[in-house]
């Protein structure tokens, strides 16, 4: 899409390719039942990027990011993840690329019995760094992710967030190039979610770390990512960038899942009325926004603006407004009006004509 | 009298150091015996991070057939491997090998149950950290299953102590072996009521403890 480069949003373009994912299939086979959970599946995540998976329930996205590191083994496929070849891994080789990726869980997963010190320091002694550097490490991981003063807490006396902090600085203790998320957020609450995604955030941009995020929420796409794939049935349907999916979704699965988060539906009754004017849905992006450009509309042209439906969310940080105006005028008034807002890099849509 | 209860005392006494001295030995040695017996049960479940049906299926009969021994024959069908083992059928010492026969696998499945109880979630976490199938079990099954592990080590103690009861019966000393000869043969009935009094005391000390220290080292 020719449009990306200008909402300022990283398209993950022109980097180098970190995780890919070629013809993944994966069968669970129990019994004389068979279940395809992958049908197919390529995916190109690229270094630096935060990239997000949604789909309902069964489509697939924990089989998905489970064969990255090969929790599941793939039933045919090629997944490689900074130039090597996973499947192919056994034993020692394969354990020294998990080092290399770190994965977080919807529940957590930290040891009950250990204080948070000890979790986060485990996979330090597993890597073979000395006590005394180990130490120093858990110290800094503790501060990054805001848990200073918890170091010799139980997981049990811990928020749900605050878990998924730990897991987060355990994750990242031997400094991995990828971090997958797998439902990350989908056992905490929404101010929780919030303030884990923050956090994603800024490890992606402080350290660098590409994060490949599985989720059936789509205000976590929203929040963080910058490209995104819909999955269904085992298999990739659509994807693109953030702004691309939420602007022009093209399945159905994709349309049904952006239109809870952004609420950008135009009332029904506001398309069963008559209006004098022609009622003009205008998608406005970026720095665009915020600007005053009704105002101007009108000063330029002898158009008057009416607005009747109006909404204002964010992808990523871009600022993404969709607004419902009827304008009043001369045809080729109206006309020329509606021009101009192209030319101002909105996105308009004329839904009835006065 | 006096006479009488001295050297009922004495009997006591000595009896109780025996009873320890079975229990305590056979004990350690079943532990160090089901330890790995229960671990490798686990690990090699399906699913698991060692899966393997044919190690898995064959211990699990082999524990099920010690089992379902009553210990009362385990002991004297054991006889030949007791004497190879340490040189004499009767006495303290030669009970302690039927004991761990009888101990070893069933702490062996106590383990099992305790190990088995371990999220596997966490273990997910560790596998994805690149730990090997040791570490897990040192680094995950074991410590998340401490309290349990001695809990389980305590129901083994206190069936280890009327086990060795029954050993006594054969030449083995201790508790109820004086409970049975002078008790129960001779008709002495206080010599029976306090030793039965000193094993329920035993017993209850016995779990008290192993309740604090489980309920001490559990976080979760
Ligand atoms: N270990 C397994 N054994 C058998 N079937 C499985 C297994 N794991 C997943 N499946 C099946 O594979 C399909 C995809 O499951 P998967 O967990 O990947 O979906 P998902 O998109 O993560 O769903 P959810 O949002 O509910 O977590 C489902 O039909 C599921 O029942
Ligand atoms: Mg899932």
């Amino acid at each position: 899409m020719c449009t990306r480069r200008k909402y300022g949003v990283r398209d993950g373009l022109g980097g180098s390719t970190l995780i890919e994912i070629k013809d993944l299939h994966k069968v669970y086979a129990f019994g004389e039942k068979q279940i395809e959970a992958l049908k197919g599946v390529n995916l190109r995540v690229e270094k630096g990027e935060i990239y997000g998976v949604v789909g309902s329930s069964g489509a697939g996205k924990s089989s998905l990011i489970r064969c990255v590191n090969l929790l599941e083994k793939p039933t045919s496929g090629q997944i490689r993840v900074g130039g090597l070849d996973i499947t192919s891994l056994k034993g020692a080789e394969l354990r020294d690329a998990r080092k290399r990726i770190g994965m977080i869980f919807q529940h957590f997963n930290l040891l009950s019995n250990k204080t948070v010190f000890h979790n986060v320091v485990v996979p330090l002694y597993l890597a073979g760094v000395g006590k005394k550097e180990a130490a120093q490490r858990v110290v800094d991981l503790l501060h990054l992710v805001n848990l200073d003063a918890k170091a010799n807490a139980y997981p049990g006396q811990l928020s749900g967030g605050q878990k998924q902090r730990v897991a987060i600085a355990r994750a990242l203790a031997t400094n991995p190039e990828v971090l997958l998320c797998d439902e990350a957020t989908s056992a905490l609450d929404p101010q929780t979610t919030d303030s884990i995604l923050q956090l994603l955030k800024e490890i992606n941009r402080t350290l660098g770390i590409t994060i490949l995020i599985i989720t059936h929420e789509m205000n976590v796409v929203r929040e963080i990512c910058d490209r995104v794939a819909v999955m269904e049935d085992g298999q990739i349907i659509e994807e693109g960038t953030v702004v691309e999916l939420f602007t022009m979704p093209r399945t159905e699965t994709a349309k049904a899942f952006t239109k809870a988060v952004m609420g950008d539906s135009v009332p029904d009754d506001l398309l069963n009325r008559s209006h004098a004017g022609q009622l003009v849905k205008i998608t406005f992006l970026g720095p665009h926004a915020s600007d005053p450009i009704l105002s101007t509309l009108s000063k330029r042209f002898p158009v008057y603006a009416n607005v009747l439906h109006g909404h204002i969310a964010k992808i990523k940080d871009v600022p993404f407004g969709i607004l419902v105006v009827e304008l009043t005028g001369e045809k080729d008034n109206i006309l020329a009006g509606i021009e101009f807002l192209n030319q101002q890099g909105m996105k308009t849509e004329v839904l009835q004509h006065g | 009298m006096d006479n009488h209860w001295a050297e009922l005392g004495s009997m006591l006494l000595q009896s109780l150091t025996e009873t320890a001295t079975m229990v305590s030995i056979s004990i350690v040695i079943s532990a160090l015996v089901g330890l790995p017996l229960g671990i490798i049960l686990v690990i090699t479940r399906e699913g698991h991070i060692a899966e393997n049906k044919w190690v898995h299926r064959l211990l699990g009969a082999l524990i099920n057939v010690l089992r379902s021994i009553p210990f009362i024959i385990l002991m004297v069908a054991i006889v030949p491997v007791t004497k190879a083992i340490v040189g004499t059928t009767i006495g303290t010492k030669a009970a302690i090998v039927p004991l761990v026969f009888y101990a070893g696998p069933y702490i062996g499945r106590l383990v099992e149950s305790s190990l088995m109880e371990v999220d596997k979630g966490v273990i997910e976490a560790f596998l994805a950290m690149g730990a090997s199938p040791l570490q897990i079990i040192w680094r995950v099954l074991l410590p998340e299953s401490i309290p349990s592990l001695i809990l389980g080590i305590t129901i083994a103690t206190v069936g280890l102590i009327g086990a060795s009861a029954m050993a006594g019966a054969i030449g083995g000393g201790g508790l109820g072996d004086l409970a049975i000869r002078y008790g129960y043969q001779q008709f002495e009935t206080d010599v029976m009521v306090i030793t039965v009094a000193v094993l329920v005391v035993l017993v209850q000390g016995i779990q008290t403890l192993g309740n604090l220290l489980a309920s001490r080292l559990r976080h979760g």
